[in-house]
């Protein structure tokens, strides 16, 4: 059995001192996901033992712009895995970074953001007519060679995202983004630069490349309905 | 209505992950044991599935040779190859007609195939298959399978493979050829079964009454058909669980504990959808959660979902006929899954099923 040496992932994330308690709704908003099959490890090596894991676990890069929204501008790059908790689908979030004057909310509010203390850098979602291309530092991650899919072809996995509670535990916030696609389209994931010692964990490697979407809609920010303690087993 | 046995060799994991030395050949053997006993209690066919990669939840890669077995061992119950995964880069077709062929051979004419296109990434992406092409190739597979089972001089020239003429050999026992069905996810592969003159292998649990009404228009449609094969198969199955204890609240306890071991197992799956965004898989391949009763008081143990077949014989007896009565005309049972049933409840289980709620079913034949 393939194992990944050292032990489970070490998870941190924002304070979560603001929970969303409403929906907010971005229109305009461009999501891109490129997803690769992560190699030489297995997921339940990993994950918290509140996750299961699939096989092979798959490495996800979110990135979320939105310039018109009422919450502020921002752009969002995350580096996620597929999970499962109890029966439901889900992708944990290892590393997140925002920007924008709504990156702050964000965090405070959903748990998009790096950890306290951790400064955020930069994170550009940059639209061509052959490419989409995120850039963060130790980051830089696109689709090429876009075609048109359905606007019900892209499903986007529920995120659970490391957060920091009032009596300083660790949770996971369960965030069922919803987005109303307009407009989407699949290409070839591309990887130029991911530096995982940076968005995540040194020993985690993309390997397979399965497949990238690029989709343009109303994204809903949910309010918050579940946090997930990360070492209790479902 | 038609009993059968659906097995998809699920192998239990140790509580470290790992999976026991001898657990594989533990779930082969009891499977075997199992379907010969369903032969000899008058059960209609044994099924077995094709899953690759499937850690735990099946590690039937190879059911051709399972089902060898199975058809060594036993008399009458018809042998199920389903479903066949129809993707050439998994299975060559020239390979699948040849085992098929060589199966009903040993059998006796027993063989029943069933053909699919698989729903997982795991599976897939571990083949290196294009999840856009799979309902083409699956087109294309229940197309010439017949072909080559039955014409001397085949050649072809397709979309996703090609030869040159050639016998493929050796030819099926039953003429012209065995029963073809299509394993049934996604609502409308029903019609594209009827239209092609297949049966349907149904695997995706339904409520009655949508079951009800894809099981009408089936049957309507594949009056007109125009059937790819020299043989037509009117026919509807679903898959259900089956555990028979006389006593209401056991069953409830252990055949539950399999259905939700078996439900949990299966959402642990990566569809392709999650992997890959496609139009060519629109929902998910699984035995789905069945509708469940609302219970009146916290703490209250929840009904058994309706139509299972898990309980005691009148209480089967019952969901079975309102199956029958929507149209189905059989159902093949999971009778295990990851040794949550200590195979001799399964034994006992299949017998008490013969012997209290089957005859109820022969009578009407």
């Amino acid at each position: 059995m393939s194992t990944v040496a050292g032990g489970r992932l070490r998870l941190a994330g924002p304070l979560l001192s603001d929970p969303a308690a409403s929906p907010v709704l971005v229109p305009g908003a461009t999501v891109l996901q490129a997803v690769w099959e992560l190699a030489g490890g297995r997921g339940a090596d990993l994950l918290p033992p509140a996750l299961a894991p699939t096989s092979p676990t798959l490495l996800t890069v979110v990135a979320i712009a939105a310039s018109d929204s009422p919450i502020g501008a921002f752009t969002v790059a995350q580096v996620r895995l597929s999970c499962r908790a109890g029966a439901r689908a889900r992708a944990l979030a290892i590393s997140t970074a925002a920007d924008g004057p709504a990156a702050s909310l964000l965090a405070r509010a959903w748990g998009f953001g790096p950890a306290e203390g951790v400064a955020p850098g930069p994170v550009r979602l940059e639209r061509r007519y052959d490419a989409v291309t995120v850039t963060a530092p130790g980051l830089s991650v696109g689709l090429r060679d876009p075609s048109p899919l359905g606007t019900h072809d892209v499903q986007h996995v529920v995120g659970l995202h490391p957060v920091v509670v009032a009596d300083g535990g660790l949770r996971l916030a369960q965030v069922e983004l919803d987005i109303d696609v307009e407009r989407a389209e699949r290409g070839h994931p591309v990887l130029t630069d991911l530096d995982m010692a940076r968005w995540g964990d040194e020993r985690l490697h993309p390997a397979l490349a399965v497949a990238a979407s690029f989709v343009v809609g109303t994204l809903t920010l949910p309010a918050l309905r579940f946090l997930l303690e990360p070492d209790r087993p479902l | 209505m038609r009993f059968g046995l659906f097995f998809e060799l699920s192998v239990p994991r140790l509580p470290d992950g790992r999976f026991a030395p001898g657990a594989e050949a533990k779930v082969y053997r009891e499977a075997i044991e199992t379907a010969v006993l369903a032969d000899q209690l008058g059960l209609d066919s044994v099924w077995a599935v094709e899953h690759h990669f499937l850690e735990g939840y099946s590690h039937c890669s190879a059911p051709e040779v399972f089902l060898t077995a199975v058809a060594a061992r036993t008399q009458h119950i018809r042998i199920g190859h389903g479903a066949v995964v129809c993707v050439p880069e998994i299975n060559h077709p020239v390979r699948v007609a040849e085992r098929c062929a060589a199966l009903d051979l040993i059998s006796g004419g027993r063989l029943d195939v069933g053909t699919a296109r698989s729903s997982t990434w795991t599976e897939l992406g571990g083949f290196g298959a294009d999840p856009d092409e799979t309902k083409k190739t699956w087109d294309e597979f229940v197309r010439v399978l017949p072909r080559m089972w039955t014409e001397d001089a085949f050649a072809y020239d397709g979309i996703g493979w090609s030869m040159p003429e050639r016998n493929v050999l050796p030819k099926p026992h039953q003429q012209p050829h065995p029963p073809i069905w299509v394993t049934v996810t996604t609502p409308g592969t029903e019609l594209d079964a009827a239209d092609r003159g297949l049966g349907c292998l149904g695997v995706a649990a339904v409520t009655f009454g949508e079951q009800e009404r894809r099981t009408a228009e089936y049957h309507r449609r594949i009056e007109l058909c125009d059937p790819v094969g020299g043989v037509v198969t009117r026919s509807v199955t679903t898959q259900n669980f089956l555990y028979c204890h006389e006593d209401l609240d056991q069953a409830a306890a252990v055949g539950g504990a399999m259905a939700a071991t078996f439900n949990l197992a299966n959402s642990h799956l990566l569809w392709t959808r999650e992997a890959y965004p496609t139009s060519a898989y629109q929902s998910l391949g699984n035995q789905a959660t069945r509708q469940v009763k609302e219970s009146g008081t916290p703490g209250e143990r929840k009904p058994l979902p309706e139509g299972i077949a898990i309980g005691d014989p009148v209480r089967l007896l019952e969901e079975l006929k309102r199956w029958r009565d929507v149209g189905i005309d059989g159902i093949n049972f999971i009778v295990n899954t990851m040794d949550v049933v200590p195979h001799e409840a399964v034994l006992d289980s299949l017998r008490l099923f013969a012997a209290e709620v089957l005859p109820a079913f022969r009578s009407e034949r």
